[in-house]
Parts: structure tokens; C-alpha cells; sequence
């Protein structure tokens, strides 16, 4: 007996719905953010409408964008001027097409493979050689943690980062 | 066999229970019957009876309802009646999710039709340019999620009643009514909950932490930038109509437990938090486990925090990173996004000293899965949970081999647990750890003799 996958096998006919209804949601703006450069920051600030916070350590610059219920989106620069990883602990939802930038595809293409504790709604992951994405949570309180390994600064625990 | 008749029986006297709380006139009711337990349910039935009352009803983890053929492992079901507002016209639903980790209650539209409950009504918004109309929600999981528009109804479980409440219907007609917009399929990551088979369940009740399941951040469209929309305004049944919506608290779909009111007329109302009592399983878990839904904290005799119990303080600072976390330390190891949850199935946390080399049940070492430690032996583990007030709370816990216990044609048990190795600041104290405990879940702005939000077990 399989216990361990969530069925998701509903979802073929609503894609195709989505496609004919597409026009009805804003149009995400410049693909920002992670693996491009650190002014796609300012891009994502404006997006969330959020107070930006910067601060550097070293190897790397951490910049937090605040926002008035609470929610926080931290995006991490190497010393190339590359985002390198972005975390967020937000009450809604984010949109990670738009926080993910061209590594969507990526993520949505891994998506595909079901996590073998799938039957908890809760949590969520993929890790490739390329792109390493974790999602957890619950309404109000979603946390995640995106980055890409090859950029990680070394001396860096790109799993730590929170 | 005995198990599916207790269970059938117990809902057509539920359904005159209400009938006899509702006067005179006539009545009408219907049970909607997920059937009986499935092929999967054999072996042994592990009861807990007690506490009984007018705000209690029973919880049971089986198999789950016709429709979900996999087998469920470790979900808790309640039978919940909805009814049009104000009347004895009322629907009984069996094998509804209670889920401590969400808020309010998520029913199929199939199975209420024939209560023809008005719509939760939206009028037209002059700042927002939003016409009027239909309130629909996307309501996100971190995987999958749920579209269908909200309505009002009276929501009867035990003898408590919350009256004109909205409630989500999850669009399960052949033709839906409103086609799924895209932000909500991409909200969903493609996978929308839209039949009690992707459900597992004929429903969910979230009786969580919160009063409402968005707050503040939805009572503005423009909160949605950045973020995927969470309620709609529709005026018509074209989708491409829709907009985002204002909602005020009041108009999001509500935790019913809030508003209930018993037909005892118990001074104090059953409306500030739960109990959920399981029983203690055997090792290698029980075919069907039943237990206790208990509403009220403190409000009448049968639900007093024991004086024993430990109260474990969810982090209530909308800035600080740990919101509506607590902190588990195992070891060495500190899980800062702690969180007690009868909506996750298992105990979910990463210990590499734990072997996931499971055979049959779950996926590869790479996405995580659930825990194998080798022979018949469980591995015991001692963990400590912290709150932000320095209150501490030590808990003892097994895990066995997750091979071993799916092979004992069991749907309930205290010691399946998985890896989530991807998250790894994250412990989940999923159904596992309320088997053997009464586990408290207080609603936070409600009447409590400690404020919300907390566990206490």
C-alpha cells in the first residue's frame, strides 16, 4: 500500500484553464531575483513595497525588506554581486515565480517529483545540483529558503540562513 | 465489521440529536457517507471514550473516506453537520480533517448542495475599484491548495452550534462554476484539492490558533503584491471577471470553534480552544484509534487544563522570525520552527542518526521520507520544547520502521516519523505525538485564563 504520496493528479485540466484565463492577473514584472544581480533587490523592495535593511559581513551582504504586517524577505549577495539565496518568513504566501527569477522553470520542473512525506500539506522541497528550494509552514508563518549552490560564498552554510 | 456500523450509527444519532435541539416543524436531514472502512483497515481498534458531554464528539483515524483508495496513515476525521442558517435543514458530513495547523471549515460543494447556502456576498469596493460580488478564496498550503467560493452556514458539531458562519465550498462539480485562476494554480504548485480523493477527506476543519485563516494582511488588495492572492471578488462566473478582494476578518472564512454556542446554555461558551484526546497505540499501531474532540478550555467540568499540563507558548511577535513557532531541542540540535500540528501526519524533524532506508514506502534519499531504523527495535528520543516566556516542556518519543508499521494493516500510530531534511530548522509534532496525551490548542484573542496562543499537553 502507498501511504507515503499525496494524489495530485487533478491538476491537468485547471492548467489548461489557466492558460485561457491568464490575462486576469498582473503581469509579474522583471524577473528578479535570485542568481541575478544585486540591483534586482531594489526591484523586489518596490514589488513588496517593504522598508529595505542592509548589512554586510564579509563574504556576504544581507539585505531584509521589512513590511508592515511583519512579513520579511531576506536576499543574500555574494562578493560578485550576485543573489545568491533568498529566505522569507511571510503571512501570505509569496509568489516564487516572482522571488525565484529564471530559476522558476527549475523549481517548477523538480516540483514534479513527489517528497516522499508528501502526505503532510506542510512542507515542501527540491534540491538539485542547481537549485535548492524549501518551503514550510502553515498560514500566517510560511518560511522558505531558495539559493543556488554554486553560488554560495564558501565558508558559507547555505542551509543555515534563515 | 463491527467498526463501520458503530460509526454509521453514531452519526444517524447525532443527526437526531440536533433534530431534537431544533423545536418543532418539520425536519429534514441527510448523511453524507464517506462508507465504510476500507480494504486497508483490518486489525486491532484502540479506544478512547472518555471525556463524554455536550461539547464533545468522537475523532477517529482510519482508512479514511470511499474515494481515497491509497490508505491514509495518520489522519484524524470528525463528522461535522451543516446546515442552512436558522434551520433544521442540515447535511452530516463524516471523515472531515481536523487540522490543528489551519483555520475554518472547508466542505465539498457537492455534498451541500441541497442546502442551497446564500454566498458570502461582497459589495462593490469605490477605493479598491472591486465590483461587487461572490467572495471566492485560493486558500494555499505549502503544498496544494483549495478554490471555491465562500458561504454562509450554520456549523453544528456536538452540541455546539456556530451560527451563520462563512464557510470555503471546494468546487467539486463536474463543471465548476468558476474556473481556477492561474495565481491560484501557481499558489497551488498545480495541485488543487478538488474531490475527497485528492483531500483524503470529505473536508477540513481547522480549529488552529487563529479565529479567522488570513487576518489583516487580506483586508487590503493591495497587501497582495509580491505574494499570491488569497480572496477574490467575483461578479459573474467568467473567472477573467474576478479581482482581488478587501475582506474584513468577519468576511474570511472562520474557525467555527470561536463562534460556538452550546444548546445547554453553559454560562461560559465552548469557544476558546480545544482538546483533542487520542489513545496510547501499541508499537505497531492500531487498525482504527478513536478518540476525543473536546471544545472549551477551562469553560465547564470536563475540559480543566490539568494542573500537570505544560504550556508551550507559540511566538506571538508578528516581526520576529519565529512567529507562531516554538523552539524543540534534540540533542545538539536546535528546531527553531517548532510546531504541534494534527494536520501533519507524522513527526517530521532531520536526525541523520536515524536511517531512511525504508523499502517500500516512500520516495528516494535525495526528497526525504520517512524513517527505517533497522530490526523491530524503536529508537527513542528526548526532546525539549522552549517557548519565548522560558517555559520548557520535555518529551519522550519513539520511532520504528515505517516498513514495518505499514506492513501491519494499521492506519493509526505513535511512532512513524520522517525526515524532512530540506527544511531543517523546522519539527513538526504532527498526529504521532497526540496519541496518549490530551494536547490543548488555545485560539489566541479569545477568554483564557493564560491568553493565546499556546499548546499546553
Amino acid at each position: 500500500m502507498n501511504r507515503s504520496r499525496f494524489p495530485c493528479c487533478a491538476t491537468l485540466r485547471p492548467w489548461l484553464f489557466a492558460a485561457a484565463c491568464g490575462a486576469l492577473l498582473p503581469a509579474v514584472e522583471a524577473k528578479a531575483v535570485l542568481g541575478a544581480g544585486a540591483d534586482t533587490v531594489q526591484t523586489d523592495q518596490a514589488r513588496f513595497k517593504g522598508v529595505r535593511k542592509q548589512s554586510a559581513n564579509g563574504t556576504m551582504t544581507t539585505h531584509e525588506i521589512s513590511l508592515p504586517d511583519g512579513s520579511s524577505i531576506k536576499e543574500y549577495v555574494n562578493a560578485s554581486g550576485i543573489v545568491f539565496a533568498v529566505s522569507w518568513r511571510t503571512r501570505l504566501k509569496p509568489d516564487l515565480e516572482a522571488l525565484l527569477g529564471a530559476q522558476y522553470a527549475a523549481h517548477a520542473a523538480a516540483q514534479g517529483a513527489p517528497s516522499g512525506v508528501a502526505a503532510s500539506k506542510r512542507m515542501r522541497s527540491i534540491r538539485t545540483a542547481d537549485l535548492v528550494v524549501h518551503q514550510a509552514g502553515r498560514m500566517n508563518a510560511f518560511g522558505g529558503l531558495a539559493y543556488v549552490p554554486t553560488l554560495v560564498p564558501v565558508g558559507i552554510d547555505a542551509e543555515t540562513l534563515r | 465489521m463491527l467498526k463501520p456500523c458503530a460509526r454509521l450509527f453514531g452519526s444517524v444519532l447525532l443527526v437526531l440529536a440536533i433534530c431534537a435541539g431544533c423545536g418543532g416543524g418539520s425536519s429534514s436531514s441527510t448523511t453524507y457517507s464517506g462508507g465504510g472502512l476500507g480494504p486497508g483497515s483490518v486489525g486491532t481498534t484502540v479506544s478512547l471514550t472518555t471525556p463524554t458531554g455536550i461539547n464533545t464528539t468522537e475523532v477517529v483515524v482510519d482508512s479514511g473516506p470511499t474515494g481515497f483508495s491509497l490508505g491514509a496513515a495518520n489522519i484524524p476525521y470528525v463528522t461535522v453537520s451543516v446546515c442552512a442558517i436558522n434551520s433544521s435543514n442540515c447535511v452530516t458530513i463524516d471523515h472531515v480533517f481536523l487540522d490543528t495547523g489551519s483555520y475554518g471549515l472547508r466542505v465539498l460543494k457537492s455534498s451541500v448542495a441541497s442546502l442551497s447556502l446564500p454566498a458570502l456576498t461582497l459589495a462593490a469596493n469605490a477605493q479598491f475599484n472591486t465590483p461587487g460580488g461572490t467572495a471566492v478564496e485560493c486558500y494555499p498550503f505549502v503544498l496544494g491548495g483549495i478554490w471555491g467560493p465562500l458561504a454562509q452556514a450554520d456549523v453544528k458539531i456536538a452540541g455546539e452550534t456556530a451560527s451563520a458562519i462563512p464557510i470555503q465550498l471546494i468546487d467539486d462539480t463536474a463543471s465548476a462554476t468558476l474556473a481556477v485562476p492561474a495565481d491560484c494554480l501557481a499558489a497551488a504548485g498545480g495541485s488543487v484539492f478538488n474531490s475527497a480523493a485528492s483531500l483524503q477527506a470529505n473536508g477540513i476543519l481547522g480549529i488552529g490558533m487563529m479565529p479567522y485563516d488570513c487576518g489583516l494582511s487580506c483586508t487590503s488588495p493591495l497587501n497582495y503584491a509580491g505574494f499570491h492572492i488569497q480572496y477574490y471578488v467575483c461578479p459573474d462566473t467568467v473567472t477573467a471577471n474576478c479581482r482581488p478582494a478587501a475582506v474584513t476578518t468577519d468576511q474570511q472564512t472562520q474557525n467555527p470553534v470561536v463562534h460556538f454556542v452550546s444548546n445547554d446554555n453553559n454560562p461560559q461558551p465552548d469557544n476558546n480552544g480545544t482538546i483533542l484526546s487520542l489513545p496510547a497505540l501499541p508499537v505497531l499501531g492500531a487498525g482504527v484509534a478513536t478518540g476525543r474532540l473536546v471544545f472549551g478550555i477551562g469553560t465547564r467540568s470536563n475540559n480543566q487544563i490539568a494542573p500537570a499540563a505544560k504550556i508551550i507558548m507559540a511566538d506571538s511577535n508578528p516581526s520576529s522570525p519565529s512567529y507562531l513557532y516554538f523552539t524543540t531541542s534534540l540533542g545538539s540540535t536546535s528546531f527553531p520552527d517548532s510546531y504541534i500540528d494534527s494536520g501533519s501526519n507524522a513527526f517530521f524533524f532531520n536526525d541523520p542518526s536515524i536511517s531512511q532506508a525504508c523499502q517500500s514506502s516512500s520516495g528516494s534519499a535525495t526528497m526525504g521520507g520517512w524513517y527505517c531504523p533497522p530490526g523491530a527495535a524503536s529508537v527513542a528520543r528526548n526532546a525539549t520544547m522552549s517557548d519565548v516566556l522560558g517555559n520548557t516542556a520535555p518529551v519522550a518519543f519513539a520511532i520504528a520502521n515505517a516498513d514495518l508499521l505499514f506492513s501491519a494493516s494499521s492506519t493509526a500510530f505513535s511512532d512513524l516519523g520522517g525526515s524532512i531534511s530540506q527544511a531543517p530548522q523546522t519539527f513538526v509534532w504532527g498526529l504521532s505525538f497526540f496519541f496518549g496525551r490530551s494536547v490543548y490548542t488555545s485560539i489566541w484573542g479569545q477568554a483564557l485564563a493564560t491568553n493565546g496562543p499556546w499548546n499546553a499537553f
